[in-house]
């Protein structure tokens, strides 16, 4: 076992990018994760957030209400027993005055479309509809930045899906996004990928770029995406396919794009 | 696939409602059949809700049919008069994130409760003990570990190994690669193929997976909102994309893909399961 | 865990389901009610006059009819109790004789004495219990988890002042109560998971200690999933920047509206008119005009 569950990680994720960081179970994802709005101080080193050190108690704060996070567990992320008001939960804690509180709410529940559910008793929630109340618990301190630990894990396809939909929406309107995850569907969406291994960075860079270097994957014992394989196996029958597609549209236009450059150079 | 005359397990007309007589009542079974034969691996699918996990719990006679019947080896459960705990031994059912129910000290113990419950010499709890570890591929010398220091994928293989110290016939599981890292859900999916391929065993594994159901049943039942929607060679009934995706479901990535071509007119065959045969087909596609 | 958990245990619980109707007694603020739950237990405690007690049950009767809940609900809860109340009752009538006061001897046999004031003390012990249970029964169906967390939290705001954590006092019931339901789910997994290995649950084994080694498979699971429970909750908190009661502000604010101050004062006056009956010794009065007409 390493002695430390992370070692000289060097790391800056910059304003409005969409960071997948993905390894195996014990890499040390999560303890990376916990570092970025402070639940977790380093041994050696330290993190930056904004310009605030998370050592400094002082800023604890200005620091977890910057950076929000959403955990794996549908049920033990949610303090409340109405929906409205576990969203109220982070901003009261602020001091946020009360005649604002109710704006952040009914903003925070439109962008995860739970704001029909706002008096709804929060356990009788879906499993999918918790870990979207949990996001929109976490907007309503106006993050500047979104941590999702292996959030969609406990979800079924269909619920993951519109997770992973309403946090691309996030992203694009502005919001830093950096997620755990070891579903490789999920992390190729994201415009960088880092890839943890014992507690060390292996390798990063752009989903294409990462995804290219399957050996070292396959050695990490990390699988690539399904769209990534399919592509490395029509390329074995077609040498120049493109591999870069990474989501099922993106590999069927280039099929089709392909398909029409091929019967293009026929005639 | 060689199917025996009698199944296995029958599920008969099974139907279940939840918390019946109360403002609370629903309905999560209705009209379920369902059969199991020796040496196959059947498939059960659904979107969250739809009662897999009631289904799943009919199996081992933990619920008793409500209305309809299931039968084990042709034997009513309705009308079982004997230990009921000896159905529980024939069929071992693996719950969601089993790690959650271990509870002993140390690992080796915990894989010993199920064969000490059936009152076995301890010779023979030894001998179980050793070849449920081995199946599930951890070391014998892991029984003095801590069960608490064990890693998420070595509970899960200790949880599936305690099941199977008691030697089932059939294995019931219900999501049984959730949570687990690339290598774990390989590790596990290598150890239930291992575990059919001897001898007239059956296993039955419920799965939000579909990579999962296509690799390892050749039988698939789709279960929505309490009702088989859909049932039939596992090949079949991934052929239904478009009845899938109405229903919460999908096919696997590779499929998929070939899906959107075959909808954009282009001439691929849709009997695709997986990265091979989809790849086979688009490739099919530049020879025209 | 599984997503649906089956709450096949929990439809025994009769007491704390709250049944949304949207009546009268629904709609009090929370803090009346609890004041007067307090009042209620406190007057059930202290009435020794069967008159009294039997004003108090109609009260009780009267506030369950206004809820529009169905009455049969209520005494749902009292009917699981129904043994153990018998047995208390029983204990009372036959070991505790009451012997002061001229206290007539009804029936001895060695040890065992009943007279007429232990009769009367087994009848006051199970309609006090019921009186308690009834009321229970009424607040638990009028008033949801969240109201009562409002509730708890705004009586005790103006201690907050003194530095008592009213907040963290009512989170704590909060989340408490909020959980039981997943508890028991997660109990009621846990005893189907150890089942399906052959696990009993001590089925009328004799042996004290082997029986709770029996629910040791139970037991210690659910602990460490409670201890998770908790890691998880407090990592979420303090992600929320939660820091305790002081500083926080407010969603929800309750007010008092003219119907609170009605039942409240109207409440006041009823357990008033009880504990005056029990204190002027009004069955005693009754008795002898009943025995007077005879």
């Amino acid at each position: 076992m390493p002695a430390y569950a992370l070692q000289g990680i060097d790391l800056v994720i910059n304003k409005g990018e969409y960071v997948a960081v993905v390894g195996a179970n014990g890499s040390g994802k999560t303890t990376l994760l916990r570092h970025l709005n402070a639940l977790l101080i380093p041994t050696m080193g330290d993190v930056l957030i904004s310009e605030w050190n998370t050592r400094d108690s002082l800023h604890i704060r200005d620091i977890r209400s910057t950076v929000g996070m959403v955990f794996q567990a549908p049920d033990t992320q949610i303090i409340a027993t109405v929906v409205e008001e576990d969203v109220a939960f982070g901003p009261e804690n602020l001091g946020v005055p009360e005649n604002e509180l109710q704006d952040r709410i009914d903003w925070a529940l439109e962008a995860v479309g739970l704001e029909d559910l706002r008096k709804r008793p929060s356990n009788l929630l879906s499993a999918g509809q918790k870990q979207l109340l949990a996001i929109a618990s976490t907007l309503s301190m106006k993050p500047r930045c979104l941590v999702l630990d292996e959030a969609t894990s406990m979800l079924d396809p269909a619920s993951r899906l519109r997770f992973i939909n309403i946090v691309g929406r996030l992203h694009q309107q502005g919001i830093t996004i950096v997620t755990a995850t070891h579903n490789m569907d999920e992390a190729a969406i994201a415009q960088r990928i880092i890839v943890l291994s014992e507690g060390r960075i292996s390798t990063q860079g752009g989903a294409s770029a990462v995804f290219a270097q399957d050996k070292l994957l396959k050695d990490l014992k990390l699988d690539l995406p399904s769209t990534v394989m399919l592509a490395n196996k029509i390329r074995k029958y077609l040498n120049d396919f493109p591999c870069d597609a990474l989501t099922v549209p993106e590999l069927v236009n280039t099929v089709v794009l392909y398909l029409g450059q091929k019967r293009g150079s026929i005639k | 696939m060689i199917l025996s005359e009698m199944p296995v397990i029958e599920v008969k007309n099974l139907s279940h409602t939840y918390l019946p007589g109360t403002p609370l009542e629903v309905v999560s079974l209705k009209n379920v059949n369902l059969q199991l034969f020796k040496n196959e691996t059947v498939g059960i699918i659904g979107p969250a809700g739809s009662g897999k996990s009631t289904l799943l719990h009919h199996l081992n006679g933990l619920l008793r049919p409500m209305h309809g019947d299931v039968q084990i080896k042709g034997i009513s459960v309705s009308g079982w008069s004997g230990d009921i705990r000896v159905m529980r031994q024939k069929i071992g059912l693996v719950f969601q994130n089993p790690e959650n129910q271990l509870f002993k000290q140390y690992a080796g113990d915990d894989v010993a409760f199920g064969p000490r419950n059936m009152n076995l010499s301890q010779k023979e709890v030894r001998k179980r003990v050793r070849n449920a570890m081995k199946m599930v591929g951890l070391p014998f010398s892991y029984k003095d570990r801590l069960t608490a220091g064990l890693s998420l994928g070595e509970k899960r293989r200790l949880a599936l190994a305690g099941v199977l110290a008691m030697e089932p016939q059939v294995l019931v599981l219900d999501e049984p690669t959730a949570s687990l890292d690339p290598e774990g859900r390989r590790e596990l999916l290598g150890i239930l193929s291992g575990w059919r391929s001897e001898g007239e065993k059956a296993i039955v594994i419920a799965s939000h997976n579909m990579e999962d159901i296509v690799d390892l049943s050749s039988r698939v039942y789709v279960l929505v909102s309490g009702k088989i929607l859909l049932h039939g060679a596992t090949r079949e009934v991934f052929s239904h994309y478009d009845l899938l995706v109405q229903n919460s479901l999908s096919v696997p990535a590779a499929a998929e893909v070939v899906f959107k071509l075959a909808r954009r007119g282009y001439s691929v065959s849709t009997d695709v399961l997986n990265i091979e045969e989809a790849a086979r087909e688009i490739k099919g596609l530049f020879h025209a | 865990m599984p997503e649906k958990s089956e709450f096949e245990l929990f439809v025994k619980l009769s007491i704390g389901q709250y049944m949304p109707t949207g009546s009268v007694i629904h709609r009090l603020d929370p803090r009346v009610k609890l004041l007067l739950g307090i009042l209620l237990i406190g007057a059930c405690i202290s009435s020794s006059s069967l008159i009294a007690l039997m004003v108090l049950f109609l009260a009780v009767i009267l506030g369950l009819l206004l809820t529009r809940v169905r009455l049969r609900l209520a005494f749902t809860a009292l009917r699981h109790m129904i043994i153990f109340l018998l047995v208390l009752a029983l204990i009372q009538v036959f070991a505790v004789p009451q012997l002061r006061e001229g206290a007539v001897v009804i029936w001895h046999r060695s040890i065992f004495k009943v007279t007429d004031r232990s009769i009367i003390s087994g009848i006051l012990l199970v309609l006090r219990f019921a009186v308690i249970v009834l009321g229970l029964s009424l607040f638990s169906f009028s008033t949801s988890t969240t109201e009562l967390m409002h509730g708890i939290e705004h009586l005790l705001r103006p201690f907050q002042k003194i530095r008592f954590p009213a907040h963290e006092l009512a989170l704590t019931v909060n989340i408490s109560i909020r959980f039981l339901p997943i508890l028991i789910g997660e109990a009621e997994w846990l005893m189907k998971a150890q089942a399906s290995r052959g696990a009993d649950f001590g089925r009328g084994k004799r042996n004290f200690i082997r029986r709770i080694r029996k629910t040791l498979p139970l037991f210690v699971p659910l602990f460490i999933i409670s201890l998770k429970h908790a890691q998880n909750l407090i990592e979420a908190m303090e992600s929320r920047c939660y820091m305790g009661g002081e500083g926080r502000t407010h969603l929800i604010r309750l007010h008092a509206e003219l119907r609170d101050y009605f039942a409240f004062f109207l409440s006041i006056a009823v357990v008033s008119a009880a504990l005056f009956l029990s204190f002027a010794h009004i069955d005693k009065a009754v008795w002898r005009w009943i025995s007077a007409q005879f």
